[in-house]
């Protein structure tokens, strides 16, 4: 990895005239080429989960039973699972929960991270030691404890709730089941999100520009919003992009453990997880079955992870 | 802003996620290498650890070992083999399988099932019935003992029934299995304070009657609800008590840590022939691959399952020598519950058994391991009828029936409930949901959870939240009785579909007392499809046994029901 670093073309060398910032930013992003790679596969991510009803060959749960455990061939490209299902039209709407996970805590980690962290940091006092209490505890809170906690006692209450007021199409899709279990992993997820955007704040809060600002009666919310957030906003905007691959990688292995998205919808993890029993007794014979979700893991991890690092050295020319 | 260590960060997860590739690649023989280097050292005895030297204090007596490797189980005379917890270990309570596979083996009753599923004497040593086939009188052996040694006497089961018996203790089981006898029903309607249907006549004598001659009344008192319990230990031992059990039968609860394991100890004083020869048995409860385990001899005995069926029934498989396979007096439902929306209509019912192909399930998801069921009554059980009949599957007329339904247009939200914690869903629930979908147009969707909490809930059929389920049933005698009466007569506890229909109630009340077995079971056959037609259930399979031992171990028991067996087995060394 470090060595395709060295090889680029330094962003000093970028001719950054006449561009507004963040098309300076989209250049510097695009020539850095793992960044770029990232991009697209993040880009085309989001786009399979967007038109997962149009790009998947057959419905993810249409069974045949005739036609079980067939390896991948022009019909099925990616072969078709232990119920005779299509393990392309599943993994394409599996995409789709990924998707959906990973926007969903990523905002409630940015709604409540932010806010928290800036809040924390510019008061300072009482107020600071409070929410970074929490976050400390939070932090000693094993995430996956929390969110088995949750799936048991929460979810069927609301769950139940849902069917009661009409909402019953929308926790047969599970998508209700999951978002209970994945805002659980956004409620402690925002800790590590606050501490940072603290830090931010504290740095710039003695600034030059954020006294005078102060000094001459600019309210305290717009002094946060309009002079310290956007000199973090850099910052933030890496971080978040860094976690999305591991909140893809969180929703996989809750759904593995089967607690995430229930079948027969699909998702990466629990595909993975109802063909494993299969695949291990007649390894290596079904490949396609435990294989092409995993890779895809891989894929997804890494292309976060890029392009968070492109976006970094993006956003922070000066550190070369 | 960290500087370079992006590259780390980047690096690791790079590593992190080889390893996690890698890692789940080789899990499977992985596990099996590191786990095939156990010790196989041959000692008989225990050796103390540590050099004692002159002077310094001995070994404490009993403590294992601390440093030296485990001898082999034949040589520790151990039999290892998977377990499930059980929702109780209180004999008045249990009701299901998993609870009795333990409780028939810590306490025992008047009689037994032997080897061959017969009516035997255990803490009876035998017993007279009177002419108009209402009293029994049992005479009980004078050698039958308690875990800590105090004898056991009639009084002993006289206390056991009517704490079974007893409306504080909530045991659903009470009325199936003890409601023939005399004053129980009184006792649990708050009618009596005593069981007047059983006598103490001295101390190894007891008589009991029932209301009326039942051919099933013996092989009824074979289940845990009417063994017998010491009272000191009820008493003193509180709501847990059932944590150090002072039973009556060939094995001792040695430990039980919930979630890990149940080890049992064999009872040196049993009274019957053959005693116990292994000194321990170990339940391993805590999930894991059972399966890798036997490979690599970390247990005796284990049940097949799916993923292995293929591998182990291949003829050239080392397995294959290895491998059991024996019927089971149990069959799988799919069961619709009458009292709520939308299967109070039988139309609903009818649609939602046509619209499952049994066969293709069987053959496809179960892969032929248990045999398609058309009748509720499982082959191999006394009243079972062969029927050459295609397990019927009608997608064109589930869909009529349902558009004749009064739910037609409007069905209700219908959520299939079914057992197991974590994990994904069954394959077979998930099959049948799609086949609902393709064939009614039907979305079923599905809910998890456990085995206590499911058992819990169906205990209790007139509040049962459950819409649709599965769930099988095991015999705990071969009586038809056991399956048509339990499981559909009006107001039984174990009537998982509320099912109730008078006309049902009045023949299986005629076959009961009825005396001539040909008649008797001719009314069972009517009774059983007459119940069919109505669809409280779909009989889905009938199951078999698939087990694998090793070698070195005898005589061990794969019964079709739920005896004692572990009495019987030994290890060779």
């Amino acid at each position: 990895m470090a060595s395709a670093h060295t090889a680029l073309p330094r962003q000093s060398k970028i001719n950054l005239r006449a561009r507004s910032p963040w098309a300076q930013l989209f250049m510097r992003l695009v020539r850095n080429v793992p960044a770029f790679i990232g991009l697209l596969f993040v880009l085309a991510f989001f786009l399979v989960a967007i038109f997962a009803n149009v790009l998947s060959p057959y419905s993810y749960d249409k069974q045949d039973l005739d036609n079980v455990e067939k390896p991948p061939s022009a019909l099925h490209l990616a072969g078709t699972d232990t119920l005779g299902r299509d393990m392309l039209s599943r993994l394409i709407y599996g995409t789709r929960s990924s998707a959906f996970v990973v926007l969903l805590v990523t905002a409630v980690n940015l709604l409540l991270g932010v806010p928290l962290g800036a809040i924390a940091g510019y008061f300072g006092g009482a107020v600071d030691n409070f929410i970074m209490r929490v976050a400390d505890i939070l932090f000693a809170f094993p995430g996956l404890l929390f969110t088995f906690l949750i799936a048991a006692t929460v979810r069927p209450a609301i769950l139940d709730w849902a069917r009661a007021n009409g909402l019953g199409d929308l926790a047969r899709t599970g998508y209700l089941d999951y978002a209970v279990v994945i805002l659980a992993l956004g409620l402690i997820g925002w800790a590590g999100l606050a501490r940072f955007v603290r830090a931010q704040v504290l740095a710039v809060k003695e600034r030059e520009y954020v006294v005078s600002a102060r000094s001459t009666g600019v309210p305290t919310s717009k002094v946060i919003l309009r002079h310290i957030l956007p000199n973090a906003l850099a910052p933030i905007i890496v971080m978040l992009s860094m976690g999305m691959g591991f909140i893809a990688l969180s929703e996989g292995y809750l759904s593995f453990l089967g607690i995430g998205l229930q079948p027969p919808n699909p998702s990466w993890g629990n595909i993975m997880a109802e063909n494993a029993g299969r695949y291990w007794r007649r390894y290596p014979e079904m490949l396609w079955l435990v294989f092409i979700p995993g890779l895809l893991f891989t894929i997804i991890v890494l292309a976060f992870s890029f392009l968070g690092d492109g976006l970094n050295e993006a956003l922070n020319p000066e550190i070369d | 802003m960290a500087e370079k260590s992006d590259n780390r960060w980047l690096i690791g997860v790079v590593v992190i996620l080889v390893v996690a590739l890698v890692g789940a690649v080789c899990v499977g023989a992985g596990a099996l290498l590191f786990l095939s280097q156990q010790p196989t050292t041959a000692q008989t005895s225990p050796v103390p650890g540590g050099v004692s030297t002159p002077g310094s204090s001995a070994p404490k007596p009993g403590a294992p070992p601390a440093a030296t490797r485990a001898p082999s189980s034949a040589a520790r005379n151990v039999l290892r083999l998977p377990g499930e917890e059980p929702p109780t270990l209180d004999p008045a309570l249990t009701g299901d399988a998993s609870s009795a596979e333990y409780v028939v083996e810590i306490f025992s009753g008047l009689v037994m099932l032997d080897k061959n599923l017969k009516v035997a004497p255990d803490i009876a040593e035998g017993w007279k019935v009177s002419e108009d086939g209402k009293t029994y009188t049992f005479t009980l052996r004078k050698d039958a003992r308690f875990h800590d040694g105090r004898p056991v006497t009639a009084q002993d089961f006289k206390y056991s029934i009517e704490r079974t018996a007893n409306p504080a203790l909530a045991s659903h089981t009470a009325e199936t299995y003890l409601g023939d006898i005399v004053g129980v029903k009184e006792k649990l309607n708050r009618k009596a304070q005593a069981v007047d249907g059983v006598k103490v006549i001295d101390d190894y004598t007891v008589e009991i009657k029932i209301d009326a001659p039942k051919a099933y009344f013996l092989a009824k008192l074979t289940f845990p609800t009417a063994y017998i319990v010491d009272k000191n230990n009820v008493e003193r031992g509180g709501r847990t008590w059932t944590d150090k059990p002072n039973g009556t039968g060939p094995y001792k609860l040695q430990e039980y840590v919930r979630g890990q394991r149940i080890i049992l100890a064999k009872n040196d004083n049993f009274y019957l022939d053959p005693k116990p020869t292994v000194a321990t048995v170990e339940y391993i409860l805590a999930g894991g691959s059972a399966m890798t385990m036997y490979e690599n001899g970390d247990m005796e005995v284990v049940p097949v399952g799916l993923s292995d069926i293929e591998r182990v029934s291949d003829p050239a498989s080392p397995l294959n020598k290895e491998l059991y396979t024996g019927p089971r007096l149990s069959t799988g439902f799919v069961v619709f519950n009458t009292r709520k929306p939308p299967f109070d209509d039988p139309k609903v019912r009818q649609a939602f058994a046509l619209a499952i192909d049994r066969q293709k399930l069987v053959d496809v998801v179960y892969r032929k391991m248990p045999s398609v069921a058309t009748t509720i009554l499982p082959p191999g059980m006394p009243g079972y009828k062969e029927s050459d009949a295609k397990p019927a599957f009608d997608a064109a007329k589930a869909k009529q029936l349902l558009a004749e339904s009064k739910y037609a247009g409007k069905l209700p939200e219908v959520t299939w409930t079914t057992t197991g914690g974590g994990g994904t869903t069954p394959q077979g629930i998930q099959a049948m949901a799609a086949m609902l979908k393709e064939n009614l147009g039907v979305n079923v969707s599905i809910q998890q959870t456990d085995w206590a909490t499911f058992i819990g809930q169906l205990n209790d059929p007139a509040k049962n939240p459950y819409q649709i389920f599965d769930i099988g049933w095991i015999a705990d005698y071969a009586d038809p009785e056991n399956f048509l009466s339990i499981l559909f007569r009006s107001g039984s506890t174990q009537n998982w579909a509320a099912y109730s229909n008078p006309e049902v109630d009045k023949i299986l009340d005629q076959a009961g007392s009825e005396k001539d077995l040909t008649k008797r079971f001719a009314l069972y056959q009517q009774v059983e499809q007459m119940i069919l037609a109505d669809n409280p259930v779909l009989p889905l399979t009938f199951e078999r046994e698939y087990w694998l031992t090793k070698p070195y171990v005898k005589d061990m028991l794969y019964p079709p029901l739920i005896i004692p067996r572990l009495r019987y087995v030994s290890l060779a060394k």
